[in-house]
C-alpha cells in the first residue's frame, strides 16, 4: 500500500466513525498490578516536530526553516518513517522509535484540552484538574484527576497510591486523599535521629498539618530506603544517564517496589520554544532526545514483567502554531500529540479521529485541531487498566464520552 | 548560679546569660534549657505587633523590634512605605555591596567583557584551551549571578527598609526573567537593581514600562527578536496575562497579536556600539534600562494600522505606540484589580476579601497607579487591621530561610551567603533561576508538600549548625576550600564559638506567637542546637 492509500484510509475511516464502539458494559482489568505514571510537558511541546506530517506538502510550506525532512535512510536528520504520512522525529530513534515498532507506544494526534486561552499556566491547570470544561461552575482548583482516580480505586479496595515527583503538589494530585511528593534531583535522605523525629512528631500533635509532616518523614524514610538498595543493585555499569534518565530510573525503582507507590505524576519543563527551536538538532531534538532516554531507562529500570503492567502517558497543556513564526520557532496554539507507552499495551499506531492537513484543516488558521478530547483518551486508558465502571470513569473525568480508542 | 535563677534579678540574669553563652559548647546541658523558662529581659512586643512585623518585613530581629517600639505602628508602616535605597543598611555591608563587581561595572562593560572572552575562545585552537576559556566564561557567569543573589540576601536580612526587601523579591518575581536565557546571566543585576528596585513603592506605569525597555526582559521574552514581518507573540501575551490584565483581563486572541505587532522593533543592540538607527522611547523619562543596550528599531516596526484593546492605532505609527499601549494596559480596570489582588495575596490572605481589593483597585485607579498608596490602603483597611488574617501565611522557602537568618543572624551580618542560597535551592525556590515567566506560586497551595515539611527540618538543623560556616568570610574560604581544608574547618570551629546564638533574645521575640505545646516541647530540648532547631521547626515559625 502506498502512502496515498493510507491516508485516504485514514481519512475515511475518521469521516465514517468506523474506529468507534461504545461500550455497553466496562471491559474488565487486563493487567494485574497496574502502574501508571502521568508525564506532563510544561510549556506546550511542538507535537508537529515529534509526529512528523512527512506526507502533507502544507507542513513543509508551513514550516520552512523548522520542519523535519521526509524519511530518508541516508539522512540521519530525517524523520523515521511509521506509516499513514506520519514520521518520528529522529531523536527518539532509540527510543520512542524502538517502542512503536514493538508496538509498547501509540500516539493521539489531534489531542488535547478544549482550553482556549492558550496560557501556559490556565491550561496546565484545567488539563490537570480535568474537571468537565461544559460545568460552568468554575474551576475547583482542589480537586485534580489524579486524586480522583487514586480515590476511587481506594475505595474499590484496591491497594493503590499515588506519589507525586515534584516539587509541590501541583494541581493535577490535589484533592482529598492525601498525597506525598518527593524531589529526586539531588540527594533524599532519611531522618535517622529517632529523637528528632518523635519530637517533631509532638511538635505538630493536634495541628492541621500533622498529617503532611508525618507524611514527609515518612515518605524519605521509605524513599531513601529503596533508593539505597537500588543504588547497590544499579551499579552494574550503566553509562552515565542525563538527569532526567536517571530520575526516572529512580521513579522506576520506587514504583516497583511493592511497598510502594503505583501511581505517578512527573513534570518536565523546558518545551515553549517561540526561537530557534532547532529541527533535527537544536534545543527541542535535546529535549525530545532526554525525554526518550529518560522513558527507556523507566522501562528498563522496570524490567520486563514490570513494564507489560505499566502505562506511562505524556501529555502537554496544548500544541504550537502549525506555521513557524518569525523567529523559527513556533508560538502557542491547540491541539497536540499524546504518548501512551506500555510494555503491554496494544501499541505501534495512530489512535484516535485523524484528518488531513491543509491550510482548510487548521483551527482558527494557525493551529491543529483538536479532534480527541485528552479526558477522553484517559478515560479509555484507564478503564481498560483498572476496569473501571462508568460511575467511577464519571468521578474521575466527570462528563467525558467514553470511546474506545483500543490502545489498551 | 542555677538554683538562683528563678528569682534572679534582671542584672543577674543578664550575667547568669552571658556566662552560659560563654559556656556554649562545654556546659550545653546545664544552659540550654534557660530560655524556655527564663523570664523575660525586655519588654516583650505583643502577639499582634509581632504578627504584624512579620507580615511586613522578612520576620522579626531584635533591631526591627526596636525601631517598631520607638515610632510605633503608623510611624513605622510611613518610614516603610518610602523607597530608601540601602540607607537602611550597615556601613560595613553597603561597602560589601559597593565593591561587588555588579556594582561597579554596568551591563555595557560586562557584555563587552564577555563579547572578549568569546573571541579568545574562538581563536583558541586546541581542545584544552578552549575547554579552560569555556570554564572560566561559565564561572564568570556563575558568580555575577551570584553576586546578585548576595546582594538580595543581605539586604533582606540587614536592611532596616524591610518593606522595600520584600517588594523588590515580590515585583522581580512577577515581572520575572531567567539567568539561562541568553546573556541576562549578565544583565541580570543591572535589571534588579534599576529596572525593578527603584520603582517597588513608585507607580506602576514606571515599573512596567522600565521592564519593557530593558533588554533582560526583552531577551527572556523573545521581543528582541519580535520584527516586523517576523512577528513573535511570546512577549505581547504574557504582559497581558501576567504582568497587567491577568488571565481573565478580557484581552483577545487579536489583541495579543495587534500587541505584538505594536511590540516589534522593540529590542536591544547587544553590538556595544550604541543602537544604531534606533531611538530610546519617547516621553519615557523612566526608561532605565542601559540606553546603550535597549534599542527601538523603526526599520524593524510594524507601521501598518492595528486595534488593540478597542483603540485605533492609525497607520505610520512608531515608538509612541509602545508607550500609548503601555498606558492603555496600565489604565484599565482589570491591571488595577489584578495587580491589587496579587499585592493582597501576598500581603494579606491566599484568598483576599474582594472588598478589600476593591478599595486598592480604587486607590490603584485614583492614584495613577502608586503602590505605595496601594499598599497603604490594604494595611488600613478593616480586615488587615482586624490581624485574623495575620500569622496564617505559609512562608514561601525565600521567607522561611531569610526569616531564619534574621532571628538568628540579625545582628551580625554574615559573611558567608552560600550555605543560606543552598538552603534556598534545597526548598526549591532559587533565586533568578525560575524557568516560566509566571514566576513563583505566592499562596500555602503553591510550597506545602510533604517534602517541603522533611526538607524545613533538616534545613533548620543546618541553619544552626553553620553558624561558622556563614561567620568565615567567603573569599577566604573560596581560597582554602581548594588548598587547605582543615584550616578552613579550624576557623568555621572558631567563628562559630565566637558567634554565638542569643537564644534568650530570640526567646523573648518569639515566646508571645508560641502556643502552649511548643514551649513545652521547647522546654524537653536537651541542648541549645535541639532548642533552636525544633524552635526553626515550630508550627509558628512556618507561618508568617
Amino acid at each position: 500500500m502506498n502512502r496515498r492509500q493510507f491516508l485516504l484510509h485514514g481519512v475515511a475511516a475518521a469521516s465514517l466513525g468506523l474506529s468507534w464502539k461504545t461500550w455497553a458494559m466496562p471491559a474488565p482489568a487486563r493487567m494485574a498490578a497496574p502502574r501508571l505514571l502521568v508525564v506532563m510537558l510544561r510549556g506546550a511541546y511542538d507535537g508537529a516536530s515529534l509526529l512528523v506530517p512527512h506526507g502533507f506538502p502544507f507542513y513543509y510550506a508551513a514550516r520552512p526553516t523548522i520542519a523535519i525532512a521526509r524519511p530518508d535512510p541516508a539522512n540521519p536528520g530525517a524523520a523515521l518513517d511509521i506509516g499513514q504520512g506520519y514520521g518520528l522525529h529522529p531523536a527518539v530513534a532509540p527510543s520512542l522509535h524502538k517502542f512503536f515498532q514493538a508496538r509498547q507506544a501509540a500516539l493521539v494526534p489531534f489531542s488535547g484540552s478544549q482550553d482556549l486561552s492558550r496560557s501556559h499556566f490556565q491550561s496546565q491547570d484545567v488539563m490537570e484538574l480535568g474537571q468537565n470544561p461544559n460545568d460552568k461552575g468554575g474551576l475547583d482548583y482542589a480537586s485534580g484527576f489524579l486524586n480522583r482516580l487514586v480515590g476511587v480505586l481506594q475505595q474499590g479496595g484496591k491497594k493503590m497510591s499515588g506519589m507525586s515527583f515534584t516539587a509541590s503538589i501541583t494541581p493535577v494530585f490535589k484533592g482529598s486523599v492525601e498525597i506525598p511528593n518527593i524531589v529526586l534531583q539531588g540527594q533524599v535522605n532519611a531522618m535517622t535521629d529517632t529523637r528528632q523525629v518523635q519530637m517533631l512528631e509532638t511538635l505538630y500533635q493536634g495541628q492541621r498539618m500533622r498529617d503532611v509532616v508525618e507524611e514527609g518523614i515518612r515518605t524519605r524514610q521509605q524513599v531513601s530506603a529503596v533508593l539505597e538498595k537500588e543504588m547497590k543493585e544499579a551499579s552494574r555499569g550503566a553509562a552515565q544517564a542525563n538527569s532526567l534518565e536517571k530520575v526516572a530510573r529512580s521513579i522506576a525503582a520506587l514504583m516497583s517496589d511493592s511497598s510502594a507507590y503505583s501511581i505517578g505524576f512527573v513534570d518536565v519543563g523546558g518545551w515553549d520554544t517561540h526561537v530557534n527551536q532547532g529541527a533535527a538538532t537544536g534545543a527541542l531534538a535535546t529535549n525530545l532526545a532526554n525525554l526518550g532516554n529518560g522513558l527507556s531507562g523507566f522501562a528498563d529500570e522496570l524490567g520486563a514483567e514490570g513494564w507489560r503492567n505499566t502505562v506511562v502517558v505524556v501529555m502537554s497543556e496544548f500544541g504550537r502554531t502549525f506555521h513557524e513564526n518569525g523567529n523559527r520557532g513556533t508560538d502557542h496554539g491547540h491541539g497536540n500529540t499524546m504518548w501512551i507507552l506500555g510494555g503491554g499495551i496494544s501499541g505501534g499506531k495512530l489512535a484516535g479521529e485523524q484528518t488531513e492537513l491543509s491550510e482548510k484543516t487548521l483551527f482558527q488558521s494557525r493551529d491543529l485541531p483538536l479532534l480527541n478530547d485528552y479526558r477522553s483518551v484517559l478515560s479509555h486508558v484507564f478503564s481498560r487498566m483498572y476496569g473501571l465502571n462508568a460511575g467511577q470513569l464519571d468521578t474521575v473525568f466527570p462528563g467525558s464520552s467514553i470511546r474506545d480508542y483500543g490502545i489498551v | 548560679m542555677l538554683q538562683g535563677f528563678n528569682h534572679a534579678s534582671v542584672f543577674d540574669m543578664k550575667s547568669i546569660r552571658d556566662a552560659c553563652l560563654h559556656l556554649l559548647v562545654s556546659l550545653l546541658f546545664i544552659c540550654a534549657p534557660l530560655p524556655a523558662q527564663a523570664e523575660s529581659l525586655a519588654t516583650p512586643l505583643n502577639k499582634a505587633d509581632l504578627l504584624f512585623l512579620n507580615r511586613v518585613t522578612y520576620g522579626v530581629n531584635a533591631s526591627t523590634v526596636e525601631q517598631y517600639k520607638k515610632l510605633g505602628r503608623e510611624r513605622f508602616l510611613q518610614n516603610q512605605l518610602v523607597f530608601r535605597g540601602d540607607d537602611g543598611l550597615p556601613a560595613g555591608v553597603r561597602q560589601r555591596i559597593a565593591d561587588m563587581d555588579i556594582s561597579r561595572l554596568g551591563p555595557a562593560q560586562l557584555l563587552a567583557e564577555r563579547h572578549l572572552a568569546e573571541q579568545q575562545l574562538k581563536a583558541a585552537t586546541d581542545a584544552d584551551s578552549r575547554g579552560k576559556l569555556q570554564q572560566a566564561l561559565n564561572q564568570r557567569s556563575n558568580a555575577l549571578v551570584l553576586q546578585s543573589a548576595e546582594r538580595r540576601v543581605l539586604r533582606a536580612v540587614y536592611s532596616d527598609n524591610q518593606l522595600q526587601e520584600l517588594l523588590t523579591w515580590f515585583w522581580f518575581n512577577h515581572f520575572n526573567v531567567f539567568q539561562y536565557k541568553g546573556y541576562d546571566n549578565l544583565l541580570m543585576a543591572d535589571y534588579e537593581e534599576h529596572a525593578i528596585r527603584p520603582h517597588v513603592l513608585g507607580k506602576f506605569r514606571d515599573l512596567l514600562l522600565a521592564t519593557m525597555t530593558h533588554p533582560a526582559m526583552l531577551i527572556y521574552l523573545d521581543n528582541a527578536q519580535n520584527a516586523a514581518g517576523a512577528v513573535n507573540e511570546n512577549y505581547a501575551r504574557e504582559i497581558m496575562e501576567l504582568h497587567t490584565l491577568g488571565v481573565n483581563g478580557g484581552y483577545t486572541q487579536s489583541d495579543v497579536e495587534n500587541l505584538a505587532r505594536i511590540l516589534t522593533g522593540v529590542g536591544v543592540d547587544l553590538s556595544g556600539k550604541g543602537c544604531r538607527g534606533g531611538q530610546v522611547l519617547p516621553g519615557n523619562a523612566v526608561a532605565s534600562g542601559p540606553e546603550d543596550l535597549f534599542c527601538f528599531n523603526p526599520k524593524r516596526h510594524d507601521r501598518s494600522a492595528k486595534t488593540f484593546l478597542g483603540q485605533d492605532f492609525p497607520a505610520g505609527g512608531g515608538a509612541d505606540e509602545v508607550v500609548r499601549a503601555a498606558d492603555l494596559l496600565v489604565r484599565q480596570p482589570a491591571t488595577a484589580r489584578f495587580i491589587s489582588r496579587e499585592l493582597a495575596v501576598y500581603f494579606l490572605d491566599d484568598d483576599p476579601p474582594q472588598g478589600v481589593v476593591d478599595a486598592m483597585a480604587k486607590t490603584f485607579g485614583q492614584s495613577d497607579g502608586d503602590i505605595a498608596k496601594t499598599l497603604n490602603t490594604l494595611f488600613h483597611s478593616a480586615a488587615f487591621r482586624s490581624g485574623k488574617y495575620l500569622g496564617s501565611k505559609y512562608k514561601d522557602p525565600v521567607q522561611y530561610v531569610l526569616s531564619s537568618l534574621r532571628l538568628l543572624y540579625g545582628d551580625q551580618p554574615i559573611q558567608d551567603v552560600r550555605p543560606a542560597l543552598n538552603w534556598i535551592n534545597q526548598l526549591g525556590e532559587p533565586l533568578y533561576a525560575h524557568l516560566t515567566p509566571d514566576g513563583y506560586g505566592l499562596r500555602k497551595q503553591d510550597w506545602l508538600s510533604a517534602d517541603q515539611m522533611a526538607k524545613r527540618f533538616q534545613v533548620a538543623r543546618a541553619i544552626f549548625w553553620n553558624a561558622g560556616t556563614l561567620y568565615t568570610s567567603e573569599p577566604l574560604a573560596r581560597a582554602l576550600e581548594t588548598t587547605d581544608k582543615k584550616h578552613l574547618q579550624d576557623l568555621r570551629n572558631a567563628a562559630r564559638i565566637a558567634h554565638p546564638i542569643d537564644s534568650f533574645g530570640i526567646y523573648d521575640l518569639m515566646r508571645p506567637l508560641l502556643s502552649d505545646n511548643t514551649s513545652s516541647v521547647l522546654r524537653k530540648s536537651l541542648s541549645m542546637d535541639e532548642w533552636n532547631s525544633l524552635l526553626l521547626s515550630s508550627p509558628e515559625f512556618m507561618y508568617r
